[in-house]
């Protein structure tokens, strides 16, 4: 059980995705088993079967006949029910780790990119497990050409259902590990990932993330969480220490960045260099978020407002107005 | 006839023990008859009370009031054990005005004894054409031994609400709690489900209603009636043949059901729509009988499993559509819950006349699947079986019930409900390598089905003929295979049924055969005959398409065989009537083709369920003491 609080919200955020795919991996590991219990059944085991699938009012028909004339599932060779035998233990694994499933850890000498990769690639074996259990099924198995499939799987080799389907990922990271180019390489599918960054961490190093189709959340508190999980499509999160930017890039929200882009916090300089980033990069990584949610026109400050707006707050349309306003020299007046 | 006025000072009530009696509520339609009789029949169950109700409905949607013609409401045989059927006679009726009651009485629905609780206002009504009414039917009840028992309902109602009609049913159901010794908790509980989308304020007069009926009866009625009630062994559910149908559907894993309304199927789809979207289902209302049908098809064509719901009428608009299925092998339970006819003949009232049409109906050679519940419990499980076999055998099946399941209600046992009964998911992997569309194995057949979207699967869908491929192909040769595959599935099914089991001994005098709902009511009959020394058994066929195996060799062992069903045929006798022409019932056609066994036939098409008593009638008549020659 992880101790760090933030992990068990950000599991709760993702507890939809997470169901989704354990029900696959079960519904697999199900139909996989019984059609392993069906080779070796015997005529009065497959009997019962057909009994109980015809239901009460199939006491009319003799089920004994109707299973020898419609067997349940079709005889597989040695290699076919060897591989389904494999796939199963793969998928029984998988569905018995509980939330373990979508948990990693960066730990010492290891980088993020290699973590994930490394997590996601048992996600990858079940995806595997999965079709063979098809294939064996349907009698289209061929050694040859589909063992690979049980081999760990890396998440660049998952094709586009995969991707839509993948499991989300909760990563306990440094912060001097948070590498935001490696995230790059999952942000694809529906892919969700959330960060769980402890100690000192880059304010704003999610910002390199932000691509026009990606959902890219920074809280301290888990805000937004629940809009990263409803996204449908590749989403990357990271819980942060308290003193880092807080900004939240919804897709959906518009066209232009400054629509998608809502900033209720950002830090201001001096920043402190942390492991490999320096204070230099730092600003940098806070002044191309505050670029990307400017808008292109000035908002002016609405004469007894306590505070500024927050960048990229409210309504475009509402900034607009606003702006017109400002220039026509009646704002405040009303 | 004797009357009973009300009396203020009662004695202690007369008990009556006794293992059955039966009831009937009747009043103008809108009165609320019915769901008096409902609810009565519900908390009877409950209680641990053998039940089966009938609704009592008329034929037109709103009757003028205070004609026999409008009689509405419901009958409900109450046992010690199990009831099976709705019986001969009533023992107690409570009737709203004396038109509704003499309707009862013409039908000779009343027993002899039988005691009458009426609303007698109108023998005090300011209208002088009334009150004469009202004195005309006296005079036409005084020929039976009826006890009646006049009761000021509407003016004891009024002490509680300002429109009496709207509450009577419930005075009325008070006074039965009472004369039954019903508990008034349970009472109360099934007033709460049936006004659940009614405010408190309708509940607490319904109620109060109630409770005033009963007190009534405490103090003015001179008997009560017990039956010995018994504790279900296994938890039960109390239900109509509708609703049963609608679960069965649920419990099989369907996913559509595609209809249109009609009488007396659509209680199925109002069931449905309520609770079928929480199960991933949806009830689509068509625009017409053939759209629904149409619906069905291509979802179950798109690999969902579809039915469609009808009555006599229905089906038959839906008929080319059910060619379709046929031809193009795809999957389709209808469920045909069958009214009299002809045209719109009995909306609302109950025949087993659309069997011949069910299993002939269709243009051109169209063999499918004909199946028929004879209980309601069986409504429930035919539907698993019959979306089994629809997809086994890629082919229609109907499944005939009648209005008498479809509005009767009767307890059973609470199914346990299996996974294995619904579809297993679809195989939308790619089709192997030059398989056809109708791949059909020369023995049997069948065929594996191609589901749209599977790579590889594309195909040309037709009603037209066509060959393995679904080519269009008009060769003889083609058709005549084709023909022969479609036709050779309904063989292969025969080949899995068992043989149907005789009820009573194996052998004998005569045998009755029947289908459908009158199970209950034929096996009444042929326990009686038989206490009478007559050697009669019976058998009741749940499948029609094919027909259950063995039945030459089961008819060998009786000196006559005769089917009883809610069907016309002629009688030996009639005018004009002689053995060459005589029309005949519809499954004794059935049988004499089938087993060239020279099958007998006793029918009535009365509008009501068939009473033992009337089969007992029919039996002695073919089996004269002595037995057959």
């Amino acid at each position: 059980m992880p101790s760090d609080p933030r992990v068990a919200q950000a599991l709760a955020a993702l507890a939809q995705p997470i169901a989704e795919f354990r029900a696959a991996v079960q519904g697999a590991l199900a139909q996989a088993d019984a059609f392993l219990a069906a080779q070796t059944a015997d005529a009065v085991t497959q009997a019962a079967s057909a009994a109980k699938s015809l239901g009460v009012f199939g006491s009319h028909l003799d089920a004994a006949k109707f299973a020898a004339m419609f067997p349940s599932v079709a005889k597989a060779d040695k290699a076919s029910q060897a591989a389904l035998t494999k796939a199963a233990k793969i998928l029984r694994s998988v569905a018995t780790q509980g939330d373990d499933m979508a948990l990693a850890k960066v730990s010492d000498g290891r980088k993020l990119g290699a973590t994930i990769d490394a997590a996601l690639a048992g996600a990858g074996q079940a995806f595997g497990a999965i079709i063979i259990t098809e294939l064996v099924r349907g009698g289209r198995y061929k050694a040859a050409e589909h063992e690979r499939l049980l081999d760990p799987s890396e998440f660049r080799a998952w094709n586009n259902a995969e991707r839509r389907f993948a499991p989300p990922l909760v990563v306990e990271v440094a912060g001097a590990d948070l590498h935001a180019g490696a995230l790059l390489d999952f942000a694809d599918g529906r892919e969700k990932i959330v960060l769980v960054v402890t100690g000192d961490a880059p304010p704003a190093a999610l910002v390199r993330c932000i691509t026009p189709g990606t959902f890219v959340l920074q809280t301290v508190d888990g805000t937004g969480l629940d809009r990263l999980v409803g996204y449908e499509g590749p989403a990357i999160a990271a819980f942060l220490p308290e003193g880092a930017a807080t900004f939240m890039h919804d897709p959906t929200a518009g066209k232009e960045p400054w629509q998608r882009l809502t900033v209720p916090f950002l830090p201001t300089t001096p920043f402190k260099a942390v492991g490999g980033f320096s204070a230099w990069q730092m600003e940098q990584d806070v002044k191309m978020l505050a670029d990307l949610a400017r808008t292109p026109f000035a908002v002016p400050a609405v004469p007894g407002a306590k505070g500024a707006p927050a960048i990229g707050a409210g309504d475009a349309v509402d900034r607009i107005a606003s702006w017109l306003l400002g220039t026509s020299g009646i704002a405040g007046n009303g | 006839m004797s009357a009973a006025s009300a009396t203020a000072a009662p004695a202690p009530p007369k008990v009556l023990r006794v293992p059955e009696h039966t009831v009937e509520i009747v009043s103008d339609s809108g009165e609320g008859a019915q769901k008096c009789g409902q609810i009565f029949g519900a908390v009877s169950a409950k209680m641990g009370n053998g039940v089966w109700t009938v609704e009592l409905i008329p034929a037109e949607i709103q009757p003028p009031p205070r004609v026999p013609e409008g009689a509405s409401g419901n009958r409900i045989r109450l046992g010690e054990h199990a009831v099976t059927n709705w019986g001969d006679r009533t023992n107690l009726v409570i009737a709203f005005n004396e038109q509704v009651l003499l309707a009862r009485h013409r039908v000779d629905s009343l027993a002899d004894d039988a005691v009458i609780l009426i609303e007698d206002k109108w023998a005090r009504s300011e209208d002088a054409d009334i009150v004469a009414q009202w004195d005309a039917a006296m005079k036409e009840l005084s020929g039976k031994h009826y006890r009646i028992i006049p009761v000021a309902m509407e003016d004891q109602c009024l002490t509680i609400v300002d429109n009496p009609k709207k509450g009577k049913n419930m005075f009325a159901l008070g006074l039965l709690a009472r004369v039954y010794g019903r508990d008034m908790e349970r009472i109360k509980e099934q007033i709460a489900h049936a006004f659940r989308k009614k405010s408190e304020e309708v509940y607490n007069s319904n109620v109060a209603l109630l409770e005033l009926g009963y007190h009534w009866a405490e103090d003015n009625i001179d008997f009560r009636v017990e039956i010995p009630t018994h504790a279900a062994d296994k938890p039960l559910v109390v239900m109509n043949g509708n609703e049963a149908i609608g679960m069965g559907a649920i419990a099989s894993g369907m996913e559509l059901c595609a209809m249109y309304p009609i009488t007396p199927a659509t209680s199925v789809s109002h069931y449905l729509s309520e609770v079928f979207e929480k199960f991933g289902g949806i009830v689509h209302q068509a625009e017409d009988e053939i759209a629904a049908c149409g619906v069905a098809i291509g979802a179950s064509y798109a690999g969902k499993v579809a039915f469609t719901i009808t009555s006599g009428p229905g089906m038959a608009l839906k008929t080319e559509f059910l060619g379709l299925a046929v031809m193009t092998e795809t999957p389709l339970v209808l469920v045909n819950v069958q009214r009299g006819g002809p045209s719109t003949g009995l909306p609302t009232k109950v025949e087993q006349s659309d069997m011949l049409a069910a299993l002939y109906g269709q243009t051109g050679d169209s063999p499918h699947i004909v199946m028929a519940p004879a209980t309601i419990e069986e409504c429930f499980h035919i539907m698993i079986t019959a979306r089994r076999l629809a997809e086994t055998f890629r082919t229609l099946v109907m499944v005939l019930t009648d209005a008498n399941l479809a509005t009767g209600v009767s307890p059973y046992p609470k199914p346990t409900l299996d996974e294995a009964w619904q579809a297993a998911p679809l195989d939308l992997a790619p089709v192997k390598e030059g398989q056809k569309a109708y791949a059909w194995n020369k023995d049997t057949g069948l065929s594996d089905r191609i589901i749209p979207g599977r790579p590889g699967g594309m195909f040309t869908l037709t009603g037209l003929s066509h060959d393995e491929g679904s080519k269009v192909a008009y060769s003889s040769g083609i058709h005549q295979h084709s023909s022969a595959m479609r036709s050779r599935k309904i063989a292969v099914l025969q080949s899995l049924l068992v043989p149907p089991t005789v009820y009573g001994e194996e052998s004998g005098d005569l045998l009755v055969v029947g289908w459908g709902s009158t199970k209950g009511a034929i096996e009444e009959a042929v326990d009686r005959a038989r206490k009478e020394g007559l050697k009669v058994s019976s058998l009741h066929l749940r499948f029609l398409s094919p027909l259950e195996p063995g039945l030459k060799d089961i008819f060998k062992k009786f000196k006559k065989v005769m089917t009883v069903e809610i069907n016309y045929s002629d009688e030996i006798g009639d005018p004009y009537i002689n053995e060459e022409n005589r029309r005949r019932g519809q499954l004794s056609i059935l049988l004499r083709n089938a087993t060239l066994v020279d099958v007998d036939c006793w029918g009535r098409v009365p509008g009501e369920p068939l009473r033992p008593m009337s089969i007992v009638d029919a039996i002695r008549g073919r089996v004269p003491r002595g037995g057959a020659k």
